[in-house]
């Protein structure tokens, strides 16, 4: 069974405190039709509150069944280990990075913490982010936070951080 | 320029420690797309990690610049909330929380919401009846998908200082 789609709204009060709510809806409806009902919530939701509404964001839960993916995880694993990638943009001047928590020690290059870019698996993942994903009658393509498009990997290391920092 | 869809996936390891990974994807695409896309994707780190991959969601920024009001009362605190208790059609109970109630929105010698009140009863609607949109009507639902069918409680609440949601 799908998981409901959740419609958050985060709100501020007049101390700069914040907080927020969910309203979960059925899935199977556009991104349109979510983006119209969340407008419409946000504005009851705001008449009925003395805070104000700093983001409205609507969040859908991708299935993984049946994709083949691991069920048990590898006895050395530790998402403290993150593959740290870092890419050019579009945009001169702005990058974009991410941190892929637990890299399997079999990605990184020999006497060396850089992150095998000629293994196959790392190879296909970076190509992902710098042309995307093709999907039916389109590409799905990554960008930075600021939505400018990934263009060539400039960094790939093996780095250790308690916290996720992306 | 319309901002990004915000991907986030969640790892476990083998200690069941959790962390998570962001990414961002052009926006432009149909959820079946990006359902599609980020499968592929799931794919794809499923090969560099070896921890389990435990979800992946999407967030879509919603456009709020068109509310009205949307400035907050000098004595608004989000500790305040109204609490709306709702019953689905499958008997699940789901609790909504609006941060920073009105204080004149409760009845007189209680903490149970007017629902007379235009804007509580508003929320009641909201949650009983849901929304037209183009081409259909979005009800609220549980985590299942069973749409709520009853505001059984509307009462006034206060949170702990610091505590999320």
């Amino acid at each position: 069974m799908a998981l409901a789609v959740s419609v958050r709204f985060d709100f501020q009060d007049d101390k700069g405190k914040s907080s927020f709510t969910k309203i979960r809806v059925p899935t199977g409806f556009s991104i349109a039709q979510y983006t119209e009902f969340a407008q419409g919530a946000a504005q009851l939701l705001l008449n009925a509150s003395t805070a104000s509404i700093t983001k409205i964001s609507v969040v859908f839960n991708v299935s993984l069944a049946s994709l083949g993916l691991k069920t048990v995880a590898s006895s050395v694993s530790k998402v403290a280990r993150k593959m740290f990638l870092q890419f050019t943009t579009a945009v001169t001047g702005f990058l974009a990075k991410t941190f892929i928590p637990a890299l399997s020690e079999s990605k990184v290059a020999s006497g060396s913490d850089d992150v095998d870019q000629a293994d196959t698996d790392v190879a296909a993942l970076i190509s992902a982010y710098e042309d995307g994903i093709v999907v039916t009658g389109g590409t799905m393509t990554f960008t930075n936070g600021r939505g400018h498009d990934i263009t060539a990997a400039t960094a790939a290391k093996e780095q250790f951080r308690r916290r996720s920092p992306s | 320029m319309a901002e990004p869809i915000e991907v986030v996936a969640t790892y476990q390891d083998q200690a069941n420690k959790k962390s998570t990974n962001t990414s961002y994807i052009a926006d432009g695409l149909t959820i079946a797309q990006i359902e599609e896309g980020l499968q592929g994707f799931a794919q794809l780190i499923d090969d560099v990690t070896n921890a389990l991959i435990n979800g992946i969601d999407f967030s879509i920024s919603i456009d709020g610049s068109g509310l009205t009001g949307n400035v907050a009362g000098g004595t608004s605190d989000v500790e305040e909330v109204a609490e709306f208790i709702s019953r689905t059609a499958a008997g699940r109970e789901v609790r909504m929380n609006i941060p920073a109630t009105n204080d004149t929105a409760s009845v007189a010698g209680s903490d149970d919401l007017d629902q007379t009140d235009t804007d509580v009863a508003a929320i009641v609607s909201l949650l009983e009846d849901g929304l037209s949109v183009t081409g259909g009507t979005i009800i609220p639902s549980d985590v299942d998908e069973n749409d709520i069918i009853e505001v059984v409680t509307a009462r006034e609440r206060v949170r702990n200082s610091g505590s999320a949601g």
